[in-house]
């Protein structure tokens, strides 16, 4: 190479670098880590956990979670509703805050929260996934003599419906539905004439408006009344938003109604070993769905410890083992009870979840002592008691085998378990039982699916035994669709067919009690009978773990999804 | 030339017509949304309700505002004993049960009848209040959905008989599956039937809006499929143009490099440890070479992930280089994980070629040994080469998946990958349609380049 040659090469090698040296964070700012693209923004229809990460922060609901203690308070309200009983409708009466306002300036109004219910439960709208939520929703009514009144009118009554009416962002009306196309309807209209409205012009048009990739892309026309708004979204790459410079709420001081990060980005990165070299080279400050191993490892990096919080908190979801009772084999009680003693669940924990799991005996999460039966002692893993128990249930040992005779047919006891492909904690888990069982002369064949198909299976009953993960929640305690028999049949959600007239009549009482005590025994007896019958064993809480910049404090850690509220993190002094 | 390429462009046309449609049924039959698994969305809280008849309700409306109600295409072919109308069954515990039956009797009138009344009946058993009775009799429905063997079902039907407090030979349900056995028809199972299902079909739809060269909205975030392809496709050609450039390049001066006598003693190592590199697996290559020139305890000289660092205000340049920048590792995984198959195809061309008669006079003229080889013996060996060139690239656009994950550049390889796993039929046909589309210029090309580079082509 010439010397001109080599200097060429150095002056463009530096011009090059100098380009592309990555560019130092603003101080305020946190960076997040998202597996996947939230890929449509749209208030009322979108896919992913991470598209609703970042909703939560353009819109605003009615009520919202206090990531610092779980539990629901009011957001553009003034307060939790009102609940009136009139003959089987239930009335929830809000008020709007006085402060509340869009980003021109003008009120959020009761009209904006009939107008979103309207988008909702419109037709031609894509709003499928959630219109069957609000099914039980009959009207929004505003206060006639007051703008910031209003009431939603449900049809029945359960006890998760105050989260539904309080759970949707409200959407401005003068930007989502500029030339008033849907003021002419009623609620009422919408849903007794859904199929004629569907040939409606004003409708037509307002879908068509609606549908359009503005509303899920465009952070011009995402604007709510959050306190952040979508500056640049590089769709596989990268999302940032940026504080508004006048937000209504900021002078509220109400600690849960934050808006402290002046931005948030959020990089999307898929591969896990990628997003963590990039958290090791400080370019990003949230990591959070870390597998165990690299948290196990994680704790033990002095590095790591010093410029980053680590974090686990626990969960309300539950990995539990399903038994379909319907099926012959499995249909006696003290069949399904042997089976949950051949589980060793604390070394399933430690082997599955490197510990970071807590034992459970039923739908409730052990830390929320108020509803947790504590009374309950999870079944031991016991192989011995479990043949006993087989014995029992009829099952003879023959050959080293368990067989029963059923209408002059030898029926063998051979299990297939069903669990979902991909996933390193049900494969360990499975294969532990599988081991257990074999020790005791079972036959378990283990039938990795894809997610989708397993839930078809479920929703087909071909299944003998699941294992699966179930997401929880500390607000309601409805087991009507998931547990009452009436849910068993062909649709329903009562897969392994659980249920007695004791279960039935305590889920009932549980929807109808309004006293925090009585509702506790009675969701407390409730787990007594989920245990003793056995149809599903649940097994553990897992932990979430996540990482978190020492740049930050006042994280508000919660066992909810996604974890923690960005919203809330200040800059410290690290 | 022209009439030449102009002659190949033609059967090209009707190939890429077929490979489309054939993708569409396929991917449609294969590919089925079902309302369980239509249903996604958490609430804002995260919190999941609603009723399952409401789930398919709206699933069913969904269905029909997207147009994928229609049939599939213009006809369907099914058994003879297989109704029109069985499609319409969304359940798949009835669907599956009424294609069993099907297969087993053939009778559909019966069978629709016999299925009326289990599903009358199942609705019955769901009003007994005594919890214990309910369950047993549900099992026994349960049973009778899932058996098709007379012998065990009717052990069944005598459970739900005596329910219904008749005697057996009486009982409603044993009579319409008397009627089913009696007058079955198994035959028609297995006789062909061709039905005709008119224009208005899901395939008609699609192919019309294809032919206005309109690829659709994207089932995901209603954006236009071909933005979407055209924003992924950018992402992935600079990554494989910039690849295809290097590998090439070193390909055909390492090949040229080896066949140089002089290089003899340099060939067995050379050529083994190509041979090593060819074995270590793309993803553990990736993840090396990101630790070491991206880890902060490293190198850590280049940018760990992405496509670019920009604001949305920056200048062309700025983010061109930003992007060459953050492709430099990618760009060099890609190279070494290709670069031995293709030098090794270089040197083996160029071998065959050193033995021919015309390169000994080459060399008996005292032409330099670099003239023999690059003037004389390269051009004769690129006839392989150039195969290997135009598969290259199309090969490269959808498959540069690992790479694309790894160093989380949004390419055609990942929007392809979860756009099968999201169910988004139109970005899949999209990218159906743009893959196709390049292997077929690109075979295009490589008619055009042999023709300029072998003349005996040519005088064909």
């Amino acid at each position: 190479m010439t010397t001109k040659n080599k200097s060429t090469f150095l002056l463009l090698l530096l011009f090059f670098l100098s380009c592309c040296t990555s560019k130092q964070t603003s101080s305020n700012e946190v960076r997040v880590r998202f597996p996947t693209d939230p890929e449509s923004l749209n208030p009322i229809n979108y896919q992913t956990s991470q598209a609703l990460q970042i909703l939560n922060l353009l819109f605003q609901s009615l009520l919202t979670v206090d990531y610092a203690d779980n539990t629901l308070k009011p957001m553009l309200v003034e307060g939790l509703p009102t609940i009136t009983k009139q003959d089987s409708l239930t009335l929830f009466t809000y008020d709007l805050r006085k402060e509340a306002v869009w980003d021109d300036g003008s009120p959020v109004t009761a009209q904006d929260v009939a107008f979103t219910m309207k988008v909702m439960l419109c037709p031609l709208v894509n709003n499928e996934n959630i219109r069957m939520r609000y099914e039980p929703v009959r009207d929004v009514k505003a206060d006639p003599n007051n703008a910031k009144r209003l009431t939603i009118v449900c049809a029945g009554f359960s006890p998760d419906m105050m989260l539904l009416t309080g759970d949707f962002s409200i959407l401005p009306a003068a930007t989502f539905d500029p030339k008033h196309l849907l003021a002419g309807f009623t609620i009422p209209q919408l849903i007794s004439h859904f199929d004629s409205l569907s040939k409606d012009a004003n409708i037509k048009a307002f879908a068509d408006f609606f549908n359009d990739n503005r509303f899920t892309h465009n952070g011009t026309a995402l604007r709510g009344s959050g306190g952040y708004i979508l500056e640049d979204w590089k769709t596989g790459q990268s999302l940032k938003l940026t504080k508004k410079a006048h937000w209504w709420a900021e002078s509220l001081t109400i600690p849960y109604i934050t808006a402290e990060p002046s931005q948030i980005s959020f990089s999307i990165i898929p591969d896990n070993t990628t997003a963590l070299l990039a958290l090791k080279n400080d370019q990003i400050d949230v990591l959070d769905n870390i597998s165990v191993s690299d948290y196990a490892r994680m704790q033990t990096d002095a590095n790591i410890q010093a410029r980053f919080a680590l974090l686990s908190p626990k969960t309300y979801d539950i990995t539990l083992l399903g038994m379909n009772a319907r099926l012959e084999k499995l249909a006696d009680r003290k069949t399904r009870q042997a089976i949950a003693m051949m589980l060793d669940v604390d070394n399933i924990i430690k082997a599955t979840e490197q510990g970071y799991a807590q034992r459970t005996v039923g739908m409730v999460s052990p830390h929320d002592t108020l509803h947790y039966n504590q009374a309950i002692v999870p079944y031991p893993y016991d192989l011995e008691k479990a043949a006993a128990l087989l014995r029992e249930a009829g099952w003879q040992q023959k050959n080293g085998h368990w067989q029963k005779e059923h209408r002059e047919n030898i029926q063998p006891l051979t299990l297939n378990l069903q669990y979902r492909t991909g996933d390193p904690a049900m494969e360990n888990l499975a294969l532990i039982f599988q081991e257990s069982a074999k020790k005791l002369g079972i036959p378990v064949e283990l039938q990795a699916e894809e997610g989708r198909l397993l839930l078809e299976n479920r929703k087909t009953r071909s299944f003998e035994l699941y294992l699966r993960k179930i997401g929880g929640n500390p607000f309601s305690f409805n087991y009507k669709s998931l547990f009452h028999t009436e849910a068993a049949g062909p649709n329903g959600r009562n897969d392994t067919n659980f249920g007695t007239a004791e279960s039935d009549s305590l889920i009932e009482a549980i929807n109808q009690a309004s006293d925090v005590q009585t509702k506790a025994n009675l969701i407390k007896r409730f787990q007594a009978v989920m245990h003793e019958e056995c149809n599903v064993v649940f097994l553990y809480n897992p932990t979430l773990r996540l990482v978190v910049s020492k740049r930050f404090t006042n994280l508000k850690i919660s066992g909810l999804l996604p974890g923690y509220d960005i919203s809330s993190f200040k800059l410290g002094n690290l | 030339m022209f009439r030449y390429l102009g002659k190949r462009l033609l059967i090209l046309i009707p190939s890429l017509w077929l490979i489309l449609s054939i993708v569409f049924v396929l991917n449609k039959t294969a590919l089925t949304q079902t309302a369980s698994s239509f249903y996604s969305q958490e609430s804002k809280t995260g919190y999941q309700s609603g009723q399952e008849e409401g789930k398919e309700r709206a699933f069913q409306q969904y269905l029909h505002r997207t147009g994928q109600d229609l049939p599939l295409f213009y006809f369907s072919l099914h058994s003879l004993a297989e109704p029109d109308t069985l499609s319409r069954i969304t359940a798949p515990r009835d669907f599956a049960f009424l294609k069993k039956m099907l297969l087993t009797y053939g009778n559909w009138p019966e069978i629709r009848r016999y299925y009326q009344s289990l599903l009358r009946f199942e609705n019955k058993v769901s009003r007994v209040s005594n919890v214990a009775v309910r369950n047993k009799l549900q099992r026994a429905v349960d049973g009778l959905f899932v058996n098709t063997d007379p012998s065990q079902t009717k052990l069944y039907l005598r459970k739900c008989c005596t329910f219904l407090h008749v005697a057996q030979a009486k009982c409603p349900l044993e009579e319409q599956l008397n009627a089913v056995i009696d007058k079955a028809q198994p035959w028609r199972s297995f006789v062909p039937a061709l039905h005709w299902n008119g224009v208005q079909t899901q395939y008609h739809h699609w192919f019309t809006q294809l032919l206005q060269a309109d690829l659709g909205l994207s089932l995901r975030d209603s954006r236009p499929v071909a933005g979407i392809i055209g924003e992924a496709l950018g992402n992935t050609l600079m990554m494989v143009l910039a690849t295809t450039a290097f590998t090439f390049l070193l390909a055909t001066l390492l090949g040229i490099w080896l066949s140089h006598p002089a290089h003899f003693r340099w060939r067995k190592p050379i050529l083994s440890f190509l041979y090593l590199l060819d074995t270590i697996p793309l993803f553990i290559l990736a993840l090396v070479l990101l630790l070491v020139l991206s880890g902060s305890g490293m190198m850590g000289i280049f940018p760990v992930y992405g496509l670019e660092n920009t604001a949305h205000d920056d200048g062309f340049f700025a983010r061109i280089f930003s992007q060459l920048y953050h492709l430099t590792i990618p760009v060099f995984c890609l190279t070494l994980a290709n670069l031995p198959y293709l030098s090794n195809q270089v040197y083996r061309a160029l071998q065959q070629v050193e033995s021919q008669e015309y390169i000994q006079t080459a060399r008996a003229k005292g032409l330099s040994e670099y003239t023999v080889i690059g003037k004389h013996a390269l051009r004769n060996a690129l006839l392989p080469l150039i195969t290997l060139f135009t598969g290259f690239i199309p090969a490269f656009i959808g498959g540069a998946l690992i790479t694309e994950v790894i160093f989380a550049i949004p390419g055609m390889g990942r929007l392809l990958a979860d756009s099968v796993l999201a169910r988004d039929n139109p970005v899949v046909l999209g990218i159906v349609l743009c893959l196709a589309l390049a292997k077929m210029l690109f075979m295009l090309l490589a008619d055009g380049l042999y023709y300029l580079a072998d003349p005996r082509i040519r005088f064909r």
